[in-house]
């Protein structure tokens, strides 16, 4: 089967959540709306303290330069904009919003024509960024100047274990996904759309390949982790090799999550910003492994309450096993981006303590860029930075696979990504 | 919920591969299961008993060293794994202390001394075994192999492996090729603990495959890359799976090779890595002085490693050049297509090639005339197998049985007994390693016990195959054989114990119909016959080599009976005369060898001369030819010995088969003058006459060249005609010896030698050696003039219509010049330099009438690959230069111009800049050059001297 070079196999472990159909998530009491729910600069708040906002009211706009629109998730009173602790561990401003549980709610004026200009304004005017987990703002990924695209590739890989919400999303929701697509593939200008789905998830396969036609058609991937790494997904999905320093628009495509999409058909067609997502919520360590709807800004602790998620587990991380964060307190809330929170106990993650390099290779062979991170380690450790350059240190995607094989566990993701910026500092 | 939280905080990736380092080398120590088991059901327990030593060794040493470095214990299992490996790949029977030795230098040495775990660059294990072979080849290479029940073949000696050159014995009723390999696949041969059984290491690799521990490109590229080099180096598709399954290679392909620290991280360069392996592995093995190259391989590979892994980088995912194209994947489709082209090559090649194996050991016939060596053989890679026995003379007798290895270094490889008494067993060590001189030096010790006659018997047998290697041609230094002899086909000296080693061959004459070949080695020891081993000779009639073995050339000369009874006809006493002239010849061979004297070049029949150590006196080899008809010419030789001034002895050398000997009674005792005046050679048969005549001659030359080494004076070289000067005690006064030789036309170069006696300045007389027949010097010319009146001969014409005679007499004339010249210096208190540049010699000439110096040198050609020679005489007077007399210098007309020099001083001659004659090659231009730096070194001597001396 057609596919990158590398990569490694970590089990799925989807068959937790997979099943689930996508359900209510809670209501939380209160919410921590965070301003910066997207890369770039934050978005400006638009209320007062002690304001009354309806769901899907404009809470936060978006400011000058890279940034992105934030709506309020429920009713209530507007408490105002407090500091608080975000998942990298700074204090953020978030608008704090006491929910009423009457949930009233407003809607976006739904649009006059269906345009390129009309779906790329909506789609900046909703709020909406990459929802994998790249939080890069959609509008301005699509915006490419005319006929620079003629391909558009949707994630459904969903390659990290556990999660499942974007599967649940293909399943459940496929022709509002394909309408989606359509919306896209309008708003960046490509004239077909290819559907990237790893082989393990056959049944979102075969309803999307029903659903699909015309320009849309649906690629079976081969079951492999980093396969929804953006490059790696554009190789096998259209066989372009986009150059490295360079963005997929300039091999002529563009790379949108199926979350993403489905966010654009709910803006455009249901005139729903973004404020809400889907979730899945696994581990072992939690009771109903589960996918839901959970409004940005929840706390964490509201969610591990609904799903009855063990605090005094192993680990707790939002995203991926292989790329997420770890979680280091319960307070810290959604945002736009978080695909999933897993609450993995011991059998399912290993605490590690790096032992010396036996030069087993294995990172070389599993690095899907092509580095070698056994050599870029060794270069960062002696303060060899263009040796660091030499081994590749900068195209590093921060995928992880070489941690995951290392048998002698070594921080090698980490230590890459430390080389790689070291190069970028001193310029080399 | 309470803020207490039990969970963890930690850095993505979250998930793990399940493999760890622990994990890993247990795989291995999984792996390795199948071969230590059966190693042991092949070896025994002491086979198990080693590998564990081994492995505790490496374990206890890895501890220690972080003991004493306080460093944290290590729990990693990798000793573990390196002593399992080193354990496997020690011979069964080796000695405890090799595990003991072999493990700490892999772990320390090699592994932790560069830091530890993944941080040696060499393979612990590769790299101890190859210290250890090093080290204690004997022990390394004792090999024992089992049979299919389990019994040790040659337990406590050798099993001769394939790669030593063994062959292996079939298996499951199959024999031949097909059986030899079934055997070797199952284990059922010699070698290491690990290493014989081949499905056992298959079985073990294919778990760390499976169990992704090792990459299976090393392993499989590497077989691969081996069986495609044997078919390229052996030229035998049957040696393949015979070279595959023998020795280290499977198992190091799977346990060793893929060591990760030492090899390769990138999958391209670990196909390079492997390709490396076997094709150094094979190299090594074929054209190698180790029958084993493996860890050899493996350990020169290590050396490559950081430099594939520097400068062989895999192309990043969307590299680009710079360009801007995509970077091409060069080492993927390179090694790519290496390994599709071997594998390729055989799968074609292998099926249609014949499945015949190397005749690994080429037998080498023995003569049955060795005490000891009763058989011999040599492989390609040079060494020797011999098979020796010995009859002990101990209380109720006992026979001994060796096989002796002796390797292309000319060392005892391997000694191993194959028949000695339980009791008393020789003490192999004295002997194993040594070199032949080591051996001979063992003294021979108390002969009281029995061991001690064990162990003389076996230097006395090892002694005798080093013997049976000259013998047969090898090591031996050649001579240079003078001419003249009949039978010696070559003579050279035994490279072990220098003995004198002749090979002679002749072609006997049995009857009108029949002749029989006949040839022997022979050798010499301390002027008497050592051994005759026959090489070709009549199955039936066989000479009776105890007639003369042990034998000096008195002896054997004196033998006169050698019939043999019994041999009605007469053919082996044929054979034995023969051999008796044989081993005269080579007794008269190695005298002249042994105590040679330079014979002054240039005589006719003269062609060595030695102070003899058979004859009382000393003893010239002339050989030549008389003419006996015009269709037959007789090649002759004869010894002459002379003492006193008188023909004392002379021995026939090569003679007519025709009966024509010489009549020696004419010469015997006679002096020069008496021999020379004789006249009447007749025996009554003129074809005797003929080599009478030859004989007179050859007498003569004896005479002269006697009176010249007699009464030799010393002169120094680069006379262009002088060979030799002596007092004359034939002629009275000086005589020199002088040779050349003129140009009769385009295709005859008429070779000349005359003595020349110089007497109160006038020649005295002159002695014709060898000229023309036809057109003879006219030696009145010369006689009884001085050097004034013979330079000034200008008509040396003899009415002669050809002008050879006045050729003759023209080179006559330069070479008595020369005597002159020489003459001069030799009366003139010639004191001889050894230090100068060019002066040779200095001496007040009374030619010249001043200070003379003798000067020789060189004009450089070196653009035409050519010196030419140059030799003067100066002389200087007055502090200037009187006269210049070449005694050297191109025959091609390149001769130096003297009038640059003659009549001025030293400072004058050094002002001088432009030395060209115009001579476009500007030969004669150096010539000048040269000259001029000789006469400015003579006005130095000069100048020390202070000035005129005579
Ligand atoms: S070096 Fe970077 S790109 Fe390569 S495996 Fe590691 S994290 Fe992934
Ligand atoms: S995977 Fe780990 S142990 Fe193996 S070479 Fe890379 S860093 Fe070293």
């Amino acid at each position: 089967m057609f596919t990158f070079a590398n990569g490694v196999h970590p089990k799925g472990c989807k068959y937790l959540s997979a099943e689930e159909p996508i359900m209510r998530g809670p209501e939380p009491k209160q919410v921590y709306v965070p301003l910066s729910q997207h890369i770039g600069v934050a978005a400006e708040p638009v209320v007062e303290s002690g304001a009354y906002v309806r769901r899907g009211e404009l809470i936060g706009k978006a400011a000058k330069g890279l940034s992105a629109n934030v709506y309020s998730p429920v009713s209530g009173t507007v408490r105002g904009v407090v500091g608080h602790i975000t998942l990298a561990g700074k204090k953020r401003d978030h608008i704090l919003i006491e929910n009423d549980f009457k949930d009233e709610s407003v809607s976006l004026p739904p649009l006059s024509e269906i345009s390129r200009e009309s779906v790329l304004g909506r789609i900046a005017e909703a709020g909406i960024v990459g929802m994998g987990g790249a939080t890069f703002p959609t509008a301005v990924k699509l915006g490419v100047e005319e006929g620079k695209v003629d391909t558009l590739v949707i994630n459904g890989a969903e390659c990290e274990p556990y999660i499942t919400c974007d599967y649940r999303i293909m399943k459940e929701y496929t022709h509002e996904l394909i309408q989606g697509i359509k919306f896209t593939m309008l708003a960046c200008g490509a004239k077909r759309a290819v559907i990237g789905v790893e082989k393990n998830k056959p049944e979102a396969i075969t309803v999307l390949k029903e659903a699909c036609g015309g320009e849309i058609t649906v690629k079976s991937l081969k079951t492999k982790y980093p396969q929804g790494a953006e490059k790696q997904l554009v190789y096998c999905c259209t066989k372009r090799v986009i150059p490295e320093g360079k963005l997929p628009a300039d091999a002529g495509v563009v790379v949108v999550n199926i979350h993403t999409a489905f966010s654009i058909y709910k803006a455009v067609e249901e005139n729903t910003p973004c404020y809400e997502r889907v979730m899945t919520v696994s581990g072992k360590a939690v009771d109903k492994p589960c996918n839901i709807w959970v409004k940005n800004g929840t706390l964490l602790r509201d969610i591990a309450e609904f799903c009855d998620g063990k605090e005094d587990c192993a680990r707790i991380v939002s995203g991926g096993p292989m790329m997420g964060e770890p979680v280091f307190s319960l307070k810290v809330c959604t945002g736009k981006g978080m695909s999933s929170l897993l609450f993995l106990d011991e059998t399912e993650c290993e605490s590690k303590s790096a032992e010396p390099c036996i030069g087993c290779g294995k990172c070389v062979s599993a690095c899907p860029m092509g580095l070698s991170p056994v050599f870029i380690e060794r270069a960062l450790f002696s303060k060899d930075y263009k040796e660091a350059k030499h081994y590749g240190a900068e195209a590093c995607i921060g995928c992880g696979c070489c941690s995951y094989v290392c048998p002698a566990k070594r921080f090698l993701v980490q230590s890459v990504k430390l080389a790689k910026k070291k190069i970028k500092e001193k310029g080399i | 919920m309470a803020e207490i939280k039990n969970y963890n905080v930690a850095i993505s990736p979250h998930k793990l591969d399940s493999l760890n380092t622990r994990r890993i080398m247990l795989d291995v120590i999984i792996a390795l299961l199948p071969c230590v088991i059966i190693g042991t059901l092949y070896f025994g327990l002491y086979a198990l008993l080693l590998v564990v030593i081994c492995t505790v060794t490496c374990f206890v040493s890895e501890q220690v060293y972080n003991l004493v470095r306080k460093k944290p214990f290590t729990t990693d299992l990798s000793a573990i794994v390196t002593g399992v490996i080193l354990g496997l790949n020690l011979p069964a029977r080796a000695p405890w202390y090799l595990a003991v030795i072999g493990g700490v230098f892999a772990i320390v040495i090699v592994k932790m001394l560069f830091g530890g775990l993944g941080k040696n660059f060499a393979n612990p294990a590769a790299t101890a075994r190859v210290f250890l072979l090093l080290a204690y080849g004997g022990a390394m290479t004792r090999f024992i192999g089992a049979d299919i029940s389990g019994n040790l073949i040659s337990d406590g000696t050798i099993a001769a492996t394939y790669l030593g050159g063994g062959s292996v014995a079939g298996l499951f009723g199959k024999e031949g090729y097909w059986g030899g390999v079934l055997s070797m696949f199952f284990g059922y041969t010699g070698g290491s603990i690990g290493e014989t059984c081949v499905p056992a290491i298959l079985l073990g690799g294919a778990y760390l495959m499976v169990r992704r521990v090792i990459d299976w490109r090393i392993p499989l590229v590497y077989l691969l890359t081996s069986a495609f080099m044997v078919l390229v180096c052996y030229q035998s598709a049957g040696e393949i799976l015979p070279q595959l399954f023998s020795g280290g290679l499977m198992f190091a392909a799977f346990f060793m090779a893929t060591d990760y620290a030492t090899s390769p991280k990138w999958r391209m360069n670990r196909i390079l890595y492997a390709i490396g392996l076997g094709v150094f592995t094979v190299v090594i093995r074929r054209f190698g002085t180790y029958p084993e190259g493996v860890s050899l391989a493996i350990l020169f590979m290590n050396l490559l490693v950081p430099a594939m892994d520097t400068f062989l980088v895999p192309v990043r995912f969307g590299q680009m050049t710079k360009s801007g194209k995509p970077k091409p994947q060069v080492m993927k489709w390179l090694m790519r297509a290496l390994c599709i082209a071997m594998a390729a090559t055989l799968a074609i090649a292998a099926p249609v090639m014949e499945y015949t194996r190397l005749t690994r050991r080429e037998n080498i016939p023995v003569s049955e005339s060795y005490e000891y060596v009763r058989s011999m053989q040599k492989d390609i890679r040079g060494n020797f197998y011999f098979n020796v026995q010995d009859s002990l003379s101990v209380p109720g007798g006992q026979d001994v049985e060796y096989n002796v290895t002796i390797g292309s270094i000319y060392t005892v490889k391997d000694i191993s007994p194959v028949k000695q008494s339980g009791k008393y067993k020789a003490e192999l060590s004295l002997f194993e390693g040594k070199t032949y001189s080591e051996i001979e030096e063992i003294p021979a010790g108390d002969m009281q016990t029995g061991a001690t006659i064990v162990n003389t018997s076996l230097r006395e047998m090892l002694l005798e195959c080093y013997r049976a290697i000259n013998d047969a041609g090898y090591e031996n230094k050649e001579y240079t054989v003078p001419n003249g002899f009949s039978y010696i086909d070559s003579y050279v000296k035994a490279g072990f114990g220098g003995d004198d080693l002749f090979t002679v061959k002749t072609e006997l004459k049995i009857n009108d119909e029949r002749t029989q070949p006949l040839e022997y080695v022979v050798r010499l020891k301390e002027n008497k016959v050592f051994s005759v081993l026959p090489v070709t000779q009549s199955g039936r009639y066989k000479a009776e080599l105890s007639f003369f073995v042990g034998k000096t050339y008195e002896e054997i000369n004196a033998l006169e009976d050698l019939t043999v009874s019994g041999d009605g006809v007469v053919s082996a006493t044929k054979t034995n005369v023969a051999l008796k002239e044989m081993l005269l010849e080579c007794f008269l061979a190695a005298d002249f060898q042994k105590n040679a004297l330079s014979v002054p070049a240039g005589f006719q029949y003269l062609s060595a001369a030695a102070d003899s150590a058979l004859f009382d006196g000393r003893a010239y080899l002339a050989v030549g030819q008389a003419a006996i008809t015009s269709s037959y010419t007789q090649p002759l030789a004869f010894v002459i010995v002379l003492k006193e001034g008188k023909v004392s002895e002379i021995v026939l050398v090569k003679q007519s088969t025709e009966d024509y000997t010489a009549e020696l009674s004419f010469f015997v005792g006679k002096n020069y003058q008496a021999i020379k005046e004789l006249t009447n050679l007749d025996t009554g048969d003129p074809n005797i006459s003929a080599v009478n005549i030859t004989l007179k001659a050859m007498i003569l030359e004896c005479f002269i060249a006697e009176d010249l080494i007699a009464g030799a004076k010393t002169l120094p070289a680069g006379f262009s005609y002088i060979s030799a000067a002596a007092d004359s005690a034939l002629f009275g006064g000086s005589a020199y010896f002088v040779t050349g030789s003129v140009e009769i036309n385009a295709d005859k170069i008429q070779k000349l030698a005359f003595m020349v006696m110089l007497e109160g300045g006038r020649v005295s007389s002159i002695e014709s050696i060898m000229q023309s027949g036809k057109y003879t010097a006219e030696l009145s010319f010369f006689v009884g003039k001085t050097y004034e009146e013979i330079s000034g001969l200008t008509d040396l014409g003899t009415g002669d219509p050809n002008t050879s005679a006045t050729k003759t007499n023209t080179a006559l004339k330069a070479m008595i010049l020369e005597c002159f010249l020489a003459e001069d210096m030799l009366s003139g208190g010639m004191t001889l330099k050894e230090d100068a540049a060019y002066i040779r010699a200095e001496y007040n000439s009374a030619l010249f009438g001043g200070d003379a110096y003798y000067v020789t040198g060189y004009a450089d050609l070196s653009e035409y690959n050519y010196k030419q020679p140059l030799s003067y005489i100066v002389v200087i007077k007055d502090g200037r230069v009187l006269t210049i007399e070449p005694v050297k210098q191109s025959t091609m007309g390149y001769t130096a111009e003297l009038t640059f020099f003659i009549g001025k001083t030293a400072e004058v001659i050094k002002g001088l800049t432009n030395l060209g004659t115009g001579d476009p090659q500007t030969s004669a231009t150096r010539t000048n050059t040269t000259l001029k730096a000789m006469i400015l070194e003579c006005f130095g001597e000069y100048d020390l001297a202070g000035g005129d001396r005579a």
